[in-house]
């Protein structure tokens, strides 16, 4: 048993020794506490793992703000196989979810690729109704036969012809004409009228009919079409004769972002001084330039109404020729013929005149003599074509043959 | 030469296109202004500096408030001309909305304040001093007889080619 002064004597060391401690840490905390706490706090930050994520991602947010434009390329390619890969795996764990991401972007563009290909399909079976049985398709059978194609292979070849006539580089906010160039005499207006119609019709329509960024992409007018390429700061209108293939608004596009990419901060900052664009005037020349099919098929239609001409020249030359060795060759006959009949010493000829188509032979004959042969019918000379005028005269020389005849 | 785009905006039947008609050679027939909503012309003028200017005029027809269709078509214009009818008082409370809708949607520009009709018995009052203070001019005029109308145009472009 222990002794109760022990007891108490203990348990005052113990409150000591207790009190002691307390002001140890009092004194620590007076000392070193505010570094001790920091302390702790890095030491958390290392150790935690959520808190490391938050304070990497606050830095990196300031890191990636803070980068130009080298440092942000680097930082996209090494991101992006990572981004890539994380994609994949992505679309391979949860297309759906995927899917329901780029449904606004993508259903838009197939909807525009299918009409597209519809109304291209649409308008090439209309063009084929309409010229089944009109002259002009008989022609073109007659041109495939000629050929060794088919039928719908000229069809086709003559129903893509097209030209571009006029080109309007138009300010996509004002309106104001940028460029236009034309080919002769297809410019009637006041270009810079049009180009401003051009601009608050395709507003009409986008306001008027279009729930979504929609843009007008085609306007027809009676036979010609115009064809409106967008681009950030200007329309490339395109007016167009004739049925261009069905890719042509990607040419027109594609020419509208080349004038883009040549001068993009004088079409942002167009201020109606159209000089300043003139370096965009040949490249769009060059859409003139698309109706050469056209132009090579007036040349090669003028190069067959050559040819069937000196065709016919030919024909007619060979025919004349032929004609002409006919008729020398009638001539030889009747001739001959004539000569035939003066070896008979009773008859005379002395002319052969062709009059109307009939030979005419005209002589003496005696009367006493034979009758005088028929021309005899050949491949020349048809026997009711010759007429035989013999004046009945009594030759001398004839009695004395006749006489020496009968001694 | 520089182009520029210049829209003339106002109430119904306040003489917006008769102005035009005095003073232009018309592309475009009428009938696009109740189809489309604007009528587009062109005026090429000489400044005091000696400037070729060439202006496309959009002439959009008239409302006491520019829809979304009509606020599109005052997009990218480097000036304008606000008509209010002298015999009408309320074509100039109309001129007052319709120029802070403007100016919501382009910003400030140059603008003629235009009283047409001055042909006939002027009831209008006069146009706030704030309004007018804003203007570049304030010109009275009359499609009728002509007066003004030249004047309008070619303060208009004197505005927009030193503003």
């Amino acid at each position: 048993m222990k002794n109760p002064d022990q007891k108490t004597s203990a348990a005052l060391i113990t409150d000591s020794t207790q009190q002691n401690d307390s002001d140890l840490e009092t004194l620590q905390k007076l000392l070193v506490g505010i570094d001790r706490e920091q302390a702790e706090d890095v030491f958390a930050r290392v150790q935690q793992l959520d808190r490391r994520s938050d304070d990497i991602h606050e830095a990196l947010v300031d890191a990636i703000s803070k980068l130009n434009n080298d440092e942000q390329t680097k930082v996209m390619e090494h991101l992006s196989s990572v981004a890539a890969s994380s994609l994949k795996t992505s679309i391979r764990n949860d297309p759906d979810n995927v899917t329901e991401i780029v449904y606004p972007i993508m259903l838009p563009a197939i909807r525009q690729a299918v009409a597209d290909s519809m109304r291209s399909a649409l308008e090439r079976i209309d063009n084929m109704f309409t010229s089944k049985l009109s002259p002009q398709s008989i022609k073109w059978r007659i041109e495939a036969k000629r050929c060794g194609v088919s039928y719908a292979e000229v069809l086709l070849r003559n129903t893509m012809h097209y030209g571009v006539e006029q080109a309007f580089l138009i300010d996509r906010k004002s309106g104001l004409l940028m460029q236009h160039v034309s080919t002769l005499g297809s410019s009637k207006k006041d270009e810079d009228a049009v180009s401003a119609m051009f601009l608050a019709i395709e507003r009409f329509v986008k306001d008027s009919f279009s729930e979504d960024d929609d843009a007008l992409q085609r306007v027809t007018i009676g036979e010609r079409l115009v064809y409106l390429a967008h681009g950030p700061h200007a329309l490339l209108a395109c007016v167009v004769k004739g049925s261009p293939p069905s890719d042509f608004l990607t040419n027109v596009q594609s020419t509208l972002e080349t004038i883009h990419a040549k001068e993009p901060e004088t079409l942002k900052n167009f201020s109606g001084d159209r000089d300043s664009l003139a370096s965009i005037n040949p490249i769009m020349s060059e859409l003139l330039d698309l109706d050469f099919e056209q132009k090579e098929e007036e040349s090669e239609d003028f190069n067959d109404k050559a040819l069937i001409g000196m065709q016919v020249l030919l024909t007619a030359g060979l025919l004349l020729l032929a004609y002409m060795w006919f008729q020398s060759m009638q001539e030889k006959r009747v001739n001959q013929y004539k000569q035939e009949l003066n070896t008979n010493k009773h008859i005379q000829v002395f002319h052969a005149e062709k009059r109307e188509g009939i030979w005419e032979l005209k002589g003496i004959i005696d009367p006493s003599g034979p009758t005088p042969p028929d021309i005899t019918h050949s491949a020349f000379v048809n026997e009711r074509k010759v007429a035989l005028q013999l004046t009945p005269v009594r030759f001398l020389d004839a009695n004395r043959a006749d006489e020496a005849d009968s001694n | 030469m520089i182009t520029k785009k210049i829209c003339i905006i106002g109430d119904f039947a306040v003489g917006k296109t008769s102005l035009i008609n005095r003073f232009v050679d018309n592309h475009f027939s009428e009938e696009y202004l109740t189809t489309v909503g604007v009528k587009l012309d062109t005026k090429e003028l000489v400044t005091s500096n000696g400037t070729d200017i060439k202006l496309v005029i959009w002439d959009i027809a008239g409302a006491d408030e520019l829809t979304t269709a009509k606020r599109s078509y005052i997009d990218g214009a480097s000036g304008y001309i606000l008509v209010y009818d002298l015999s009408r008082p309320k074509t100039l409370e109309s001129a007052k909305q319709i120029h802070a809708s403007v100016v919501e949607e382009i910003g400030s520009v140059p603008f003629v304040l235009v009283g047409n009709k001055n042909d006939l018995q002027i009831t209008a009052p006069e146009p706030d001093a704030d309004l007018v203070d804003k203007s570049c001019h304030q010109l009275k005029t009359s499609a009728l007889t002509g007066e003004g109308v030249a004047d309008t145009f070619q303060a208009l472009a004197e505005a927009v080619v030193s503003g």
